[in-house]
């Protein structure tokens, strides 16, 4: 009796173990039915991205998979998840061991290995009681806001806190049982458990029979456990993992290319979402950071990434009955006619998202609630079902190459004052300045385009302009999903770019710069695209722009979307403020990866939603409360939207909102005032 | 019942033309924008859905001029048409009453029951092609329709009078409706869905009479003038308007009031200080 080891099955009889393997075995299959079922809705999905570079995968496994690194965000978070994390894998290993010991008739578990397996699985289920306790803690104790209140969520983390225990009684008992109470003081909770037990003074008799009823029940909740893993959010033990591994690496701006020949879709069949899309839903916990993040939702629009999520997870069918996944009667699609209820994903829902990707910062496993929103906005575009704004502004752009309804003849109207050449009068190659739709036709794009070309001519930095053979970039039009249209654009612009052999594009819109750098590419296309800033900071770096005037006094900066989180671009802009003399740099509140949207982007400028309130008074009240007088902005949306929000408040005299090139324009004595 | 629709393709005249040229329309783009004349598309919008409510049992769509005229035959048939044939001419006719006996004839060929167009095209706008085709055929015409009801064999109409008044006119069929622009809000056209009519065809044949010479047309532009532009006194845009009301307003042609003293704008809060201050001002409060 002292070598350290112990009878594995102790005082469960063979008819109860038969018992408890059989029911273990069905409840793996029915465990691996459940998620074979789920792994056919994925591969039903269309196809969204090639995989590769799998060591690189392996690598993003162990960071954000294990290590979690993207859930310790939130603190208490990382601790808890890590917690149970551990504690589970932990006791999967020590159940794998006692397995191969025992049913495959190893044989190892003694001495010194014995010793260490106990400490092993004794610190897994610490760490697993450990982390259960956090979780409800941060459920019920000191609710954390944005976790939903759903008792199945409670009642789940109350299963693994029971399993947890159930054990450590367990162990407690066979300690007492097997008369190892002197010698497995390594088993440690389970040793102070008996030692509390024994001083309870429970007899012999029963103490073997608690212990049998005890392992009945435990046997009977694991199984229990193991049935709802693919029946429950806990499905998200298979889902996330996959969702961080076969993430995407594609450049993070470049959406989906549908080509012509793949038929209309039915306005939101389940055929829109891709297997990433449908990988997405499995894995969803419902942390609810994407909905924190998201400017739609934090406007009171309908629009929830998390219950996207939610929705896009009720095409899976589940078996009829209550279900811990929780969506009622199994659907497939969304909806079938006539189905309304919670599952139903509105039109009011998709048309919300302003595209700024923030749900895809935010969470933990590389989730992305965007594309579904986009999925499905393509199916409803495909068959018309938009509203008249969004048809106008598609159509404008199809009949005369830009959503404002404008002439193409009047492309060039905005540089009456300045100096511009001509593509077509130039030689061929060179520096090409893409102004964009806002530049040309809109007035606050239109002196963003200006102030760039004075600096341009000042540096003596030669380019030439499209005029009218520039047609939109096709960026929001895709974002709005008409795919077919955006590739029709494309292909034009790309034409055009390769016949005048432009070497380099400058452009100020970081939504033309996105599509034309990296979205192009798609097409064959491969052009050295730089943002305005990119350009501006360069030749001020390099003294061919000295900024002299002072601007003295503090310049909030706005991150856009499509600069900063699509390009990772959030310091030449900031440099080439801080180059102007007395600049000084507020301290943003949301700034950088959490810059909050100014509410412009995903095509938003071309509808009339008056649902919630509106994103850009909301971001304005960022730039309020610092009190500064001046705003940077680097986009011409951004610009537009700000500006609306100034005036909303009254502020015209106060505040003043102007680009990049317009406050270093400024500087350098060539501003418009 | 069977339905024949008249479409014309026109210029974009969203599109800048050079008003210099005297009596023709040339559009100063590097190359042409044409579109399906949008009074056109009310009346293919209504005449699918006709078919889709079973009450037209069989929709062609008609179009005279060059080749390049498929593209709204195109629409058509993306949009549910049965059929689409072009009369196939050199260049666009210009005599309106040339192409009405045309389509007239082919209406009488097709025994067309009821006959769909535009009250006017973007371009030209004479307004005669309904009329003189109704007149040809000696059948009753319905003109500046904003609304219809058929049946098998009478059509109720309401027509578009001045400042807002409307009239409701029946007819029996066979009868012709000139539609407005304003009749419908034809539903948004996919580029997918146009691609996937791509294969279905389009008849083409050649017109019952040869094109008469443009000296001998009863019908001739003799110049065309752009009109002073007259500026539209509206309300400044309300700052509660969302941006793309605003643009749409800007483009519109409005121009903003001169500000006045008494007149506030913004939010509730803002509004509310600037009363305060004129009420004491004007000694209304203390």
């Amino acid at each position: 009796m002292n070598e350290p080891t112990r009878t594995i099955l102790w005082n469960v009889g063979t008819p109860l173990s038969i018992v408890a393997y059989a029911a273990l075995g069905l409840s793996l299959v029915v465990m691996v039915y459940g998620l074979l079922r789920h792994l056919s809705y994925w591969r039903r999905g269309a196809f969204s991205y090639n995989l590769g570079q799998w060591p690189r995968r392996v690598l993003d496994g162990v960071v954000f998979g294990m290590a979690q690194t993207r859930l310790f965000r939130d603190r208490g978070a990382g601790l808890m998840h890590a917690g149970i994390f551990w504690g589970m894998l932990g006791l999967l290993v020590a159940t794998g061991l006692v397995a191969l010991d025992h049913d495959f008739r190893l044989g190892f578990l003694d001495g010194a290995a014995y010793m260490a397996f106990k400490v092993m699985a004794n610190t897994a289920g610490l760490l697993l009681v450990a982390g259960c306790l956090l979780a409800l803690w941060r459920r019920v104790v000191r609710p954390v806001a944005r976790l939903e209140r759903r008792s199945r969520d409670v009642w789940l983390i109350v299963l693994l806190l029971v399993l947890a225990l159930q054990g450590f009684v367990l162990e407690a008992l066979r300690i007492l049982g097997t008369g190892a109470l002197d010698s497995e003081w390594y088993s440690l909770p389970g040793w102070v458990l008996a030692k509390v037990i024994a001083a309870l003074a429970v007899s012999g008799g029963g103490l073997t029979l608690a212990h049998q009823i005890l392992w009945t029940v435990h046997a009977f909740t694991a199984v229990g456990f193991l049935v709802l893993v693919p029946f429950s959010k806990l499905v998200h033990m298979i889902g996330a993992p996959a969702a961080v591994v076969l993430r995407s690496y594609e450049p993070k701006g470049v959406f989906r290319l549908i080509g012509p020949e793949a038929a209309p879709l039915e306005p939101l069949a389940a055929e829109s979402l891709s297997w990433r899309n449908r990988l997405d839903s499995s894995s969803c916990t419902h942390c609810g950071r994407c909905e924190v993040a998201c400017p739609a939702a934090s406007t009171g629009k309908p629009l929830s990434p998390r219950s996207l999520m939610l929705k896009a997870r009720a095409a899976v069918p589940v078996p009829p009955g209550p279900s811990l996944g929780g969506n009622g009667p199994g659907t497939e699609g969304f909806p079938s006619p006539g189905f309304e209820g919670p599952n139903m994903v509105r039109d009011e829902e998709l048309w919300s998202c302003t595209t700024c990707r923030a749900c895809l910062e935010e969470c933990p496993v590389f989730l992305e609630p965007m594309d579904a929103v986009l999925a499905f906005r393509r199916s409803l575009v495909d068959k018309g079902r938009v509203d008249g704004t969004v048809a106008r502004g598609l159509e404008s752009t199809f009949a005369l190459g830009n959503p404002w309804g404008y002439s193409p003849s009047q492309r060039l109207d905005w540089a009456f004052n300045v100096r511009t050449t001509l593509a077509e009068e130039t030689e061929t190659g060179g520096l090409v300045y893409w102004v964009g739709c806002a530049g040309a036709y809109e007035p606050d794009g239109q002196s963003v385009a200006r102030s760039l070309v004075r600096l341009l001519n000042a540096a003596e930095v030669p380019f030439s302009v499209l005029g009218a053979e520039e047609v939109c970039c096709g960026e929001p039009v895709r974002r709005l999903g008409e795919e077919v249209l955006f590739q029709q654009l494309a292909e034009k612009n790309v034409a055009t770019l390769e016949r005048y052999g432009a070497e380099r594009i400058v452009t100020h819109c970081p939504h033309c710069f996105n599509t034309l750098k990296h979205e192009y590419r798609q097409l064959g296309a491969s052009f050295h695209v730089l943002h305005h800033s990119e350009l501006l900071h360069e030749l001020v770096a390099t003294g061919r722009l000295a900024p002299v005037r002072e601007l003295s006094g503090p310049l909030a900066y706005h991150d856009p979307c499509y600069l900063g989180r699509y390009n990772d671009l959030y310091d030449s802009p900031r440099e080439l403020l801080s180059a102007i003399p007395g600049v000084e740099l507020a301290p943003v509140q949301r700034e950088r990866e959490k810059s909050f949207c100014c509410g412009g982007g995903g095509g938003q400028m071309w509808m009339s939603l008056s649902l919630g309130s509106r994103v850009n008074y909301m971001r304005f009240q960022d730039f309020k409360e610092l009190g500064v007088s001046r705003i940077a902005t680097a986009c011409a949306n951004c610009k537009i939207m700000m500006n609306d929000a100034v005036s909303y408040e009254g502020l015209d005299e106060k505040v003043k909102v102007k680009d990049v090139a317009e406050w270093l324009a400024d500087s350098l004595g060539m501003g418009e005032g | 019942m069977r339905v024949l629709l008249c479409v014309k393709q026109t210029f974009d005249v969203r599109a800048a033309f050079d008003t210099a040229s005297g009596n023709s329309l040339k559009q100063v783009q590097p190359e042409p924008i044409y579109v399906m004349n949008p009074a056109d598309r009310c009346a293919l919008e209504f005449a699918v859905q006709l078919k889709q409510r079973g009450v037209a049992t069989e929709v062609t769509a008609a179009a005279l001029g060059p080749p390049r005229v498929e593209a709204v035959l195109h629409e058509c048939l993306a949009r549910g048409v049965d059929r689409a044939l072009r009369i196939g001419t050199d260049s666009m006719p210009s005599d309106p009453f040339e192409v009405a006996r045309e389509l007239a004839a082919l209406a009488l060929e097709l025994q067309s029951d009821l006959i769909l167009c535009g009250t006017a095209s973007l371009d030209e706008n004479s307004g005669v092609v309904g009329p003189a085709v109704a007149a040809a055929l000696g059948i009753p015409q319905i003109t500046g329709v904003v609304g219809a009801e058929c049946g098998d064999r009478l059509v109720k109409a309401r027509r578009k009078l001045e400042r807002g008044a409307r009239e409701v006119v029946e007819a029996e069929l066979p009868c012709l409706l000139a539609v407005e622009p304003t009749m419908n809000e034809p539903r948004y056209l996919s580029q997918r869905q146009l691609w996937h009519a791509r294969g279905r065809q389009i008849e083409t044949r050649r017109p019952s009479r040869p094109v008469l010479p443009e000296e001998a047309c009863s019908a001739v532009i003799m110049s065309i003038d752009t009109p002073r532009p007259r500026p539209k006194w509206v309300e400044r845009q309300a700052k509660s308007m969302t941006s793309s009301d605003k643009m749409r307003m800007m483009m519109g042609g409005a121009k903003a009031k001169k500000k006045a003293d008494d007149f506030v704008e913004g939010k509730p809060e803002v509004v509310v200080e600037e009363i305060i201050k004129f009420l004491k001002a004007e000694g209304v409060l203390p």
